[in-house]
């Protein structure tokens, strides 16, 4: 049986990236780059709470560019709106 | 911030690329005169101070670079220690106010474990024994909640911003940072670049940045050298834990301007400065006890419990973020006066119902409740459903009376529970005289022979019962 190199068999991997990975795993972030742009980037309660979704997602939700599909997304899109028209950025 | 209400807010900075303010008001007051800052470096496997970075803060701070850390003379920690005992007669002519910047709580368990190692060390000397008692004064004055003497840079941040990171990003002080600095186009891949370095008091060990190894190999090379050459491995060590105890230092001194260029009001703090400043200026001037029997015990949970509900009350009160939040949550109603109960004009007894259109509400019949911008304070006397199918409260107000302006049918009111803030010390040092046996004893007292029931439960019960 001939071993494989690891690094020719990154691609076969499945990520299952999650914050803790980051302080225990040399691959953390290669997975993070495979989750970059979606929810679990940032971090598991997010990507509990919001599912899986796409940044630019979330972002026309925001604006009104995407229309909500679900109960959840009509939720995320109001109270994006509502906390655009509140929060203080800093700097 | 519930879990959902948190991720929206990362989503919010990631856009627009910048940290987002989670509170309208600070939890911190303002420094007093005797503020200081102090950043250490450990031995991450021997929890054992090896550099240390202190002094007032808006001045350059001394540097003292331990090289032998584990060795049991302590003679090298004499500056640090004439440093906090002149900083502790400071604090105690002012009656204990103290204001200690630190860059983490990393730093706060270096501190404490050098204080547990030599605070009652009898081989130590005085000043060293001294310096122990007050790292642990400190390390134990940051346990006590919305204490005031302590400023933990990292953790002030966290609570007052939130940024586009991962909570666990957010652990890492020089990657928030990234996110304040206006000068940072991209803080999301400069904050992960700065991760790459740790900032939580040890050295690097990155294969870029082996320090970790380097000053661990020169020590033991130092041991075996002489001369000039011993001269010259201590100078590198030197170097190394100079330069990371100052950057743990100039992060420190970032995050607090950072804090402080924030801009918010220090407004309903004056009792957590009146308690932390009472802690100190005992714990400075009569040493340091830990709580060991069950009455000390309790009252310091006591303690801890007012110092979180003066905490939150100064929140919701001064703070309207906060304060939205809290009405989510049912511990603040919002709720217009629908009737007025009050035979004679600005006298006692009046009764006034209070109608929201809230489904919950954390109040229970005789909680102590204060109506928010006001003096008039009451007690919950029924809680029943409003016509409007929300929530209606009877209120008998105990206390401003007078205030016609607010005591009216028709007035918008904002009702919070109003804190206990009191710790019984009379009945728990009686209770200390009483020495009741199931917190003083580990035996049973004997109360002589019972005799043992037979029969099923519900026959014993039945028996029991008055006819």
């Amino acid at each position: 049986v001939r071993l494989l190199e690891p690094y020719t068999v990154t691609t076969d991997l499945e990520p299952h990236f999650q914050e803790s990975c980051l302080a225990s795993c040399v691959m953390a972030q290669w997975c993070r780059q495979r989750v970059a742009g979606r929810t679990p980037d940032f971090g598991d309660a997010a990507h509990e709470v919001l599912g899986e979704v796409e940044l630019a997602r979330l972002a026309g939700l925001k604006t009104g560019a995407v229309q909500p599909v679900n109960e959840r997304e009509r939720v995320i899109a109001e109270r994006l709106r509502a906390l655009e028209n509140n929060l203080t950025r800093v700097a | 911030m519930n879990a959902f209400e948190e991720a929206l807010h990362r989503v919010a900075a990631r856009q627009h690329g910048q940290a987002i303010l989670l509170r309208r008001s600070s939890s911190l007051s303002a420094d007093p005169n005797t503020t200081i800052g102090i950043a250490t470096i450990k031995i991450v496997t021997e929890e054992q101070v090896q550099a240390i970075a202190f002094g007032r803060i808006g001045g350059e701070p001394e540097i003292l670079v331990r090289l032998d850390p584990i060795s049991r003379d302590v003679s090298d920690l004499r500056p640090f220690a004439a440093f906090l005992a002149a900083i502790a007669d400071d604090a105690q002519r002012d009656d204990g106010a103290l204001r200690i910047w630190i860059p983490h709580a990393g730093a706060l368990e270096a501190l404490d474990v050098l204080g547990h190692r030599y605070w009652r060390n009898q081989s130590a000397p005085d000043a060293i024994r001294r310096m122990g008692e007050i790292c642990r004064i400190v390390a134990h004055e940051h346990a006590f909640p919305g204490q005031q003497t302590v400023a933990d840079a990292a953790g002030l941040l966290r609570e007052h911003v939130i940024t586009g990171l991962t909570p666990i990003e957010e652990g890492h002080l020089n990657a928030i940072l990234a996110w304040l600095d206006p000068f940072v186009l991209q803080p999301l891949e400069e904050s992960r670049e700065r991760i790459r370095v740790p900032a939580s008091g040890v050295l690097p060990n990155t294969p870029d940045q082996p320090l970790d190894d380097r000053v661990d190999r020169l020590r033991r090379e130092a041991k075996g050298a002489s001369g000039s050459r011993r001269v010259a491995l201590q100078r590198e060590i030197t170097l190394i834990l100079s330069n990371a105890v100052l950057r743990e230092w100039r992060l420190m001194v970032e995050a607090r301007e950072g804090f402080l260029r924030l801009g918010l009001p220090a407004a309903g703090l004056g009792d957590l400065v009146a308690d932390s400043c009472k802690r100190i200026k005992a714990g400075l001037q009569f040493g340091h006890f830990p709580a060991r029997s069950p009455e000390r015990l309790t009252i310091q949970l006591g303690q801890m419990e007012v110092g979180q509900q003066r905490a939150e009350q100064a929140s919701i009160e001064n703070d309207p973020a906060l304060r939205t939040q809290s009405r989510n949550a049912g511990a603040v109603m919002l709720g217009r006066v629908s009737n007025v109960t009050q035979p004679r004009q600005g006298r006692k007894p009046c009764h006034i119902e209070v109608d929201s259109d809230q489904r919950v509400i954390r109040f229970r019949r005789d909680d102590k409740v204060k109506i928010l911008d006001s003096n008039v304070h009451g007690v919950v006397r029924d809680i029943d459903v409003s016509p409007g199918g929300g929530v209606r409260v009877a209120l008998e107000i105990t206390s401003g009376v007078k205030s016609s302006n607010v005591l009216a049918v028709g007035t918008l009111m904002e009702l919070v529970e109003e804190s206990f803030g009191f710790v019984n010390v009379k009945a728990l040092n009686a209770a200390r005289d009483r020495q009741p046996w199931p917190f003083y004893s580990d035996a049973m007292p004997n109360i002589g022979a019972i005799p043992r029931p037979s029969g099923s439960l519900l026959a014993i019960a039945r028996r029991s019962r008055r006819p």
